[in-house]
């Protein structure tokens, strides 16, 4: 089989998250790991990495995008009905089969919670099989926060605990605070871990964008939290997506690893002793 | 076998397919199509391009699209590469690596199943280190090896399909003379490769590399990514769609890519996680010699660079750490 060929899939539905973030649901199920992604293909324009933010145990898969350039632009400009290209999935994907029985610690921020919603669901939908989870959201304000109806709902269930930090004070995050003092506080996302209690036996799984990474990855070890139980996701310039183009590699030296084949998910021991990740810093 | 013989198998090679050799223009030698023996440069030292370029096309389409129906598109043909050194063989067996890796690539694996390879001694000059890469001598990736051993080819016979091409009745059985020669002809060989570079933990000696040390190393670097056009084992590759005037069909290319081009590693946004030629050549070496070796010591990065950077020196100064 060739693998480069991408599957023609149809959007079923498309929703507005924010202002550049829209939720597409592909009629295609791919029984993907949560945390692996796939290259979506819009024919005469390219290639792009999305992960998949949908678990397998709710059906169809589910990407949340960026506009960014070239691609992620193309794809918001169409709509249900429309036809784009899939291939994957591809990557290791969150070592869930590590955490059952654990408590598991999810860290977002940005656009990362993309990959988190699709853990998350997966452990609700497990909950037998898995300890106490905790989801720790770091956004801007509210008109930038990701499957907002979910989250508000979540926040008042017993399903899961929500943590928010937000960084521009509005109407709904204001109302929030006053609400779940002891869960919701303005700031960037490591302000959280004053409110939350880690437990050194839990998992934790941390996607956002680089800066916040290092942040948190500190934050938890200054706080006695185990990296080697600590789980993050990677980006990279991706072409190939199956370790062939090398587009995607971290690492300087003896460790240097590929994102789209390795990763994009490293334990937090991975991330240092893979020198060349530091540079993001 | 006698080297008056070598036109009867040539011959013989190019009823398999067009043959495509090495052949002098100007100053370099370049592989390409041949239609006689006398066109072929029997004696060089190496290519300008790498005769990776049959299996992985510098440029080449690989889908047709329209709208978001996608085909393949592969041309089928079978091939004689002929005349290609041992460090180059030992370059296609590093890609094979990569690209025959699951899932595999599948222009490659087709290319590489219908591309028939015969080796040839080669003549190294002082940039050449191939013996500290492990790679002046071919195992295997070939169907046939012509060793030179003065009037004589010793003819190594690797495949079933190569061995067809030796049932003409100039082929000899070898004797314990043509062994001795043989012998005498590789450890020459092997002598006259006077560069050597020690290897052995060069990744961790990358890894802690200061930056002043790399901006010195690096100070002359145009970015321009000739070492990585020229290099036999440089794999990465950039895709790119290019539509037809109907602007809903068209083509999926793909082309070799540098790694010490400014967008390799550059993402939306503007981040680039590469930014300078110091984490670009941080990252070329790690690839090369980092971890598995995979430099097999052919000196065209040193050799084709315009700034005049040299590999074997970089490194040597790397393990001094000044
Ligand atoms: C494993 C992985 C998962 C991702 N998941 C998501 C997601 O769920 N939602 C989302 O919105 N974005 C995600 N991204 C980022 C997304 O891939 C880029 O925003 C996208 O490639 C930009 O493409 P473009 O053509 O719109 O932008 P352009 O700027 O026009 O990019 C041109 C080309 O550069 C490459 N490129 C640019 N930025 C990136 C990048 N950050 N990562 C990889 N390649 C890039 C692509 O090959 C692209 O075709 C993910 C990236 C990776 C590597
Ligand atoms: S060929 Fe020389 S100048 Fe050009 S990118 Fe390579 S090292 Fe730099
Ligand atoms: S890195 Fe340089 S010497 Fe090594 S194989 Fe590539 S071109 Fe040849
Ligand atoms: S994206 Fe091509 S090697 Fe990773």
């Amino acid at each position: 089989m060739n693998e480069l060929i991408p599957k023609p899939v149809k959007i079923l539905k498309v929703k507005d998250q924010t202002p550049i973030e829209k939720l597409f649901t592909l009629g295609v199920k791919l029984g993907q790991k949560p945390g692996q992604f796939i290259e979506m293909s819009i024919a005469g324009v390219g290639e792009a990495p999305v992960s998949i933010c949908s678990s397998p145990t709710r059906g169809n898969v589910e990407v949340c995008v960026r506009r960014v350039g070239r691609v992620t632009n193309a794809l918001h400009r169409l709509g249900a009905g429309a036809r784009v290209g899939v291939r994957g999935p591809y990557g290791n994907g969150f070592p869930l089969e590590k955490m059952r029985g654990s408590e598991v610690v999810l860290v977002a921020g940005g656009i990362g919670m993309a990959p988190v919603r699709a853990v998350l669901q997966y452990l609700l939908d497990k909950k037998k099989e898995y300890g106490e989870i905790k989801l720790l959201y770091g956004i801007r304000d509210y008109s930038m926060m990701l499957f907002k109806d979910e989250i508000l709902k979540l926040m008042n269930s017993k399903a899961c605990t929500v943590y928010l930090s937000y960084e521009k004070e509005d109407e709904v995050c204001k109302r929030l605070r006053k609400e779940y003092p002891e869960r919701v506080c303005q700031g960037v996302v490591t302000k959280l871990f004053e409110m939350v209690k880690l437990n050194p036996e839990a998992h934790a799984v941390v996607c956002g964008p680089p800066v916040m990474f290092w942040f948190v990855f500190k934050e938890m070890r200054n706080r006695g939290f185990p990296i080697e139980r600590l789980y993050m996701t990677l980006e990279r310039r991706m072409k190939c997506g199956i370790g062939k183009c090398k587009h995607c590699v971290v690492g300087v030296g003896s460790m240097m690893k590929y994102v789209c084949k390795d990763g994009p998910v490293f334990s937090g021991v991975e991330a240092l002793t893979m020198r060349g990740m530091k540079y993001v810093r | 076998m006698a080297k008056a013989d070598l036109p009867k198998l040539f011959r013989t090679l190019a009823k398999y397919g067009p043959v495509v050799a090495p052949v002098r223009v100007g100053e370099n030698v370049v592989f390409r199509e041949v239609t006689s023996l006398e066109e072929v440069e029997l004696e060089y030292t190496r290519s300008l391009t790498p005769p990776k370029k049959l299996f992985l096309g510098p440029q080449e389409e690989i889908l047709k699209f329209d709208g978001e129906k996608y085909e393949e598109v592969f041309e089928d043909g079978k091939a004689v590469l002929f005349g290609v050194h041992a460090c180059d063989i030992n370059g296609l067996l590093k890609l094979d690596e990569i690209y025959l890796d699951s899932p595999q690539d599948e222009y490659y694996a087709r290319r590489r199943e219908n591309v028939m390879i015969v080796g040839m001694s080669c003549v190294p000059d002082e940039r050449c280190f191939c013996t500290s890469t492990g790679s002046s001598y071919a195992y295997g990736g070939f169907d046939l090896f012509l060793h030179d051993i003065g009037r004589e080819y010793v003819v190594r016979v690797r495949t079933e399909r190569g061995y067809e091409f030796t049932k003409d009745g100039y082929f000899k059985r070898m004797e314990e003379k043509d062994f001795l020669a043989f012998k005498k002809a590789e450890e020459k060989k092997v002598r006259s490769i006077k560069r050597k570079v020690d290897l052995a933990g060069i990744g961790d000696l990358i890894d802690v590399t200061p930056k002043s040390l790399w901006e010195e190393l690096t100070a002359k670097c145009l970015a321009c990514g000739s070492c990585n056009l020229v290099c036999p084992t440089c794999q990465c590759y950039d895709v790119l769609d290019v539509l037809e005037l109907d602007i809903r069909s068209g083509s999926r290319i793909r082309r070799w890519d540098s790694c010490m081009l400014k967008r390799h590693a550059l993402v939306a946004g503007g981040g680039n996680f590469r930014p300078t030629v110091v984490e670009r050549t941080a990252n070329r070496l790690s690839c090369k010699v980092g971890g598995e070796i995979r430099c097999v010591g052919c000196g065209r990065c040193t050799v084709y660079c315009p700034a005049k950077i040299d590999l074997v020196e970089m490194l040597e100064r790397i393990r001094v750490g000044a």
